[in-house]
């Protein structure tokens, strides 16, 4: 390669230069196309293991198959009518939008308190905002053990802390009411930190004049916040919200470990039900359908989202 | 989103002064307090959980089950550790999840850099956003396809097909991140390499390449992290001694229930090297996070 560098001017297409050394007319002809091989290796990735394997989801979505040796058969839209039907399906669609909504919503408020912290000056500024991240990093598997123990209706630390300020003893994840909020606790202590971060990036990069402005004016704090940087931020909580929303749908790791879907089926989001008939019961076929409707799921509200957002930007 | 996409050209404003917010007020006591117990208030959450399994996991079982609870006043044990140690093949699960997180996050860099280097170049923002698209799709909707086809392969078990699994995980998450470190390289770099006789592929090997390793070490320990933390992937294509380690303590869980001191030391064992790593490239994460503004 250090030769290269100390070769003559590169030769022009119409006069090539005597005698390039081959080395580098091979790498002219690669660089020509550079722009298309250097992506080459991460379209092949996912096309072969996304794009593939959702053409494959959809594929089995019109087929019975509980796998071995039968090839899948094919039903057409029975799958479909099936899911349209099933009380299981609906209730974990509507079990997926209580859980999202309760703890994104938990989320974001708390996510841009905390950011409005962070932004503050103080001493071990940066230590402290790693330590408030902790929780998204730490492995959700293990993460939900620990919640899980403390969820305990006798031995649980968190019964403990209710009683001991006059509350009720709770049974938390074995009642059927109180799982979905329980697990929805559980989302927000872990994804804060995320919404935090999206909203600190925000604020870093707000436009100080407004402020000066709001100053001069004689706005109070709570003024400040609430015709100042809301409006400012709000293009930026939207991003944040959105991230939370699509990754909340998919929630797995935590409800599988803690209550794997239950008391019965009380928390049993589209996400695990799907999981379950694809995989638990191998119904790829049944699983695979479910699989579309989650994906379409995440598509409307990504979309919902993007159209919301453009239109703050644009007010 | 496209925001979070599309290269953030350094603007031409001059840098942000240190952000003052109107609301500060410099010296005031009151203040001071008040941020401190917001400070108390905000990190006490994050923090006890993370308490909690640790001192549990040094408790015998008498002090687990203890109400009132014992908060300090336990005798430390290392039996939860011995136990959880010893009752699985714990290294062999160790050496699992080593294996398939280095792998699948060096595999990321090597797919994502590239790509991300083309994206931030070149504005290929309808290949940046079928990058996207990967990110929203649901994990569990490629599970089925990768059962059924690593079942078919017969890889179901082997690293192969772990590692592959997750580099799903590893270069999304890598192209997000460099792209932003390669849109702030100055255009100025670029010129000056192509005056010097720097084909192309060699400005990006070696000139950009060089000029973001720290960007790349941000991706690389975050796609480690979640390589590291995941359990989905690994649930469905690893069986009996290829378990990592989040699934080997969900298995635990099986077969010892309510056995909380040796699943607390287990936990505790698992979370370490994440920490550690947090720890040690604090400034890079943060920023890095934020950058792509995606986990």
């Amino acid at each position: 390669m250090a030769q290269t560098t100390e070769s003559p001017p590169r030769p022009t297409p119409k006069a090539p230069a005597p005698q390039p050394a081959p080395r580098r007319r091979l790498l002219d002809v690669l660089d020509r196309y550079d722009r298309y091989i250097l992506p080459a290796p991460a379209l092949i990735v996912v096309v072969a293991m996304l794009a593939f394997p959702i053409g494959y989801t959809i594929y089995l979505s019109f087929h019975e198959w509980s796998g071995g040796l039968r090839p899948p058969e094919f039903v057409g839209l029975d799958n479909l009518t099936r899911s349209l039907t099933d009380g299981q399906f609906w209730g974990s669609i509507w079990r997926t939008v209580y859980f999202v909504t309760l703890s994104v919503g938990l989320q974001v408020v708390l996510g841009v308190g905390a950011a409005l912290l962070f932004h503050q000056r103080f001493p071990g500024r940066g230590m402290a905002r790693t330590l408030f991240m902790f929780p998204m990093i730490a492995t959700p598997a293990a993460v939900a053990l620990v919640w899980k123990m403390m969820f305990d209706p006798t031995i649980g630390i968190l019964n403990y802390i209710v009683q001991s300020v006059g509350g009720p003893t709770l049974l938390w994840i074995s009642d059927a009411n109180l799982v979905i909020p329980a697990l929805a606790i559980v989302d927000t202590w872990m994804w804060t930190p995320l919404v935090m971060l999206i909203v600190l990036a925000g604020l870093a990069a707000l436009p100080q004049e407004p402020f000066e402005a709001a100053k001069v004016d004689g706005a109070g704090p709570i003024r400040t916040f609430v015709s100042v940087t809301l409006p400012l931020l709000s293009p930026v909580i939207l991003v944040a919200a959105l991230f939370r929303l699509i990754d909340a749908i998919k929630t797995f790791d935590i409800i599988k470990v803690i209550t794997d879907g239950g008391p019965g089926t009380a928390s049993e989001t589209l996400n695990l039900y799907a999981f379950k008939q694809g995989l638990s019961y191998l119904h790829f076929g049944y699983g695979s359908m479910l699989l579309v409707w989650l994906t379409l799921l995440v598509f409307v509200v990504a979309i919902v989202f993007t159209r919301l957002r453009a239109r703050t930007d644009q007010g | 989103m496209s925001q979070t996409l599309t290269p953030h050209r350094p603007t031409a404003k001059p840098a942000a002064r240190p952000a003052a917010r109107p609301r500060r007020r410099r010296g005031s006591i009151l203040g001071r307090i008040g941020l401190a117990v917001a400070l108390t208030v905000a990190l006490a959450p994050a923090l006890f959980v993370f308490f909690w399994m640790l001192t549990s996991s040094f408790k015998q079982q008498v002090d687990i089950y203890s109400i009132p609870p014992k908060w300090f006043d336990f005798t430390p044990t290392l039996d939860n550790y011995r136990d959880a140690l010893t009752r699985t093949p714990f290294g062999r699960y160790m050496t699992n999840s080593l294996v398939v997180a280095a792998c699948s996050s060096l595999l990321g860099l090597a797919i994502g850099v590239p790509a991300a280097y083309s994206i931030a170049r070149y504005r290929q923002t309808k290949l940046s956003l079928s990058l996207l698209t990967a990110r929203l799709l649901p994990g569990v909707a490629y599970l089925v396809p990768f059962f059924v086809a690593f079942t078919a392969l017969r890889m179901v078990g082997t690293y192969p097909a772990l590692i592959l699994s997750h580099v799903i995980i590893t270069f999304p998450l890598t192209v997000f991140i460099m792209v932003n470190f390669f849109a702030a390289l100055p255009e100025e770099v670029y010129d000056a390499a192509q005056v010097d006789g720097c084909g192309k592929l060699e400005t990006f090997w070696r000139i950009a390449v060089p000029l973001t390793r720290p960007g790349m070490l941000t991706a690389g320990i975050l796609a480690f992290i979640f390589s590291w933390n995941d359990f989905k992937m690994a649930l469905i294509l690893s069986d009996g001694d290829s378990r990592t380690l989040p699934v080997a303590v969900f298995n635990f869980v099986h077969e010892a229930s309510l056995d909380w001191g040796p699943m607390m030391a287990y936990a505790s064992i698992i979370m370490l090297p994440v920490f550690v790593l947090t720890l040690a490239a604090q400034r890079h994460i943060v920023t890095g996070m934020t950058m792509g503004s995606v986990k």
